[in-house]
C-alpha cells in the first residue's frame, strides 16, 4: 500500500493540482482579463519550477557516485535560484527571519524529494533482483 | 523428467531431442534456454576469427565506433554496429541498458540503485554496468519474459 501510495497517488496527485491550478489560471486570466494575486504566483511557482527541471537534467550529467554528493550538489546549484525567486516574486518578506525560514524549508523540501526518489529506486532494484531469482529459477 | 545422455562418435554435430507428453510452459523455456546456444557471435581478437557463444557473452560495447564483445575473460571485436547486434539479438538474453551497451542478462548477479535515477548492475565476474534510466523498463520487461 505504502509503495502504491508512493507510485501512483502522489504523481497522481501532483499532476492533477498542478494542470488544475494552471488551467484554472488560464481560464480566470482569458475570461476575467484580471491579475489575479493567487494566479499570478502560480505561474511563478510553474516558471521557477521548469527552471529547476532544465537544471536538474544539467546537473543529472554529472556522473555522481553518491546519493549524498548528487543531494548536496543539487542542493547548493540550486539554492541560489531558489532565493532569487522568492525575494524577486515576493514569495517572502525581505528580512533575515524570511530568508532563514525560506532556506530551511527549501533544504526540507529538497531532501524530501532526494529521498523519495532513492527509497523508489532502492525499490526498484529489489523487485529487479527479485524478478532475477525467479528468471533463475525457470531457466536453470 | 528422465535424462538421457548418449555418447555417439558418428555424429558431426551435438543433437538434443526431447519428447513429452505436452507442451508446458517448462519445457518452452527449456527449449528457449537451449536455443540461447545456438546463437553464436562473430569476433576477431589479433587477427583471429572467434565464434563466441551467447552463453559466454557478458555484454557488448561500442567505443569509438568499434563494437566490441566481452566474454568472461576476453574481449573480442566484431565488425557489426551495436543497433545491428541488438535487433539480431532482440529474442534471446541480450537487452540495450544505455546508448553503447547491451547486457546479457544470464551474466548479471545483482543490480543497485545508484545516482540520478540509474541502476548498477554486477556480473558474475565482478564487472560492473550502469543501466541509464532510459532503458530500466526495457531490463525489467526482459527479465520477466
Amino acid at each position: 500500500m505504502v509503495h502504491k501510495v508512493l507510485k501512483t497517488y502522489i504523481p497522481s496527485i501532483s499532476m492533477c493540482f498542478t494542470v488544475i491550478i494552471l488551467l484554472a489560471g488560464i481560464i480566470n486570466l482569458v475570461t476575467e482579463g484580471s491579475k489575479n494575486l493567487f494566479i499570478g504566483f502560480a505561474f511563478e511557482v510553474a516558471g521557477y519550477l521548469i527552471l529547476t527541471c532544465i537544471l536538474d537534467e544539467l546537473i543529472g550529467r554529472i556522473n555522481f557516485k553518491t546519493y549524498l554528493g548528487h543531494f548536496f550538489a543539487e542542493a547548493a546549484l540550486l539554492y541560489p535560484v531558489n532565493l532569487f525567486f522568492a525575494v524577486k516574486f515576493k514569495w517572502i518578506g525581505m528580512n533575515t527571519g524570511s530568508i532563514i525560514l525560506c532556506s530551511i524549508v527549501y533544504f526540507f523540501v529538497m531532501a524530501g524529494i532526494h529521498f523519495y526518489f532513492y527509497y523508489m529506486e532502492k525499490s526498484s532494484a529489489e523487485e529487479i533482483n527479485r524478478l532475477l531469482e525467479d528468471w533463475r529459477d525457470r531457466n536453470v | 523428467m528422465r535424462l538421457l545422455l548418449q555418447h555417439r562418435k558418428e555424429l558431426q554435430e551435438t543433437e538434443i531431442e526431447i519428447r513429452y507428453p505436452n507442451m508446458t510452459e517448462r519445457i518452452t523455456r527449456l527449449i528457449q534456454h537451449i536455443r540461447q546456444y545456438d546463437f553464436i557471435l562473430e569476433g576477431f581478437k589479433e587477427d583471429k576469427v572467434y565464434q563466441i557463444p551467447l552463453d559466454q557473452v557478458c555484454y557488448i560495447e561500442t567505443i569509438d565506433r568499434k563494437t566490441f564483445i566481452y566474454s568472461d575473460r576476453n574481449i573480442y571485436e566484431t565488425k557489426k554496429t551495436i543497433q545491428v547486434m541488438e535487433s539480431e539479438l532482440m529474442e534471446t538474453t541480450i537487452v540495450r541498458i544505455s546508448k553503447s551497451q547491451l547486457l546479457n542478462i544470464t551474466a548479471v548477479n545483482n543490480v543497485k540503485s545508484y545516482p540520478n535515477h540509474r541502476l548498477m548492475v554486477e556480473l558474475n565476474n565482478g564487472e560492473h554496468l550502469l543501466v541509464s534510466r532510459k532503458y530500466i523498463t526495457d531490463l525489467k520487461e526482459k527479465i520477466r519474459r
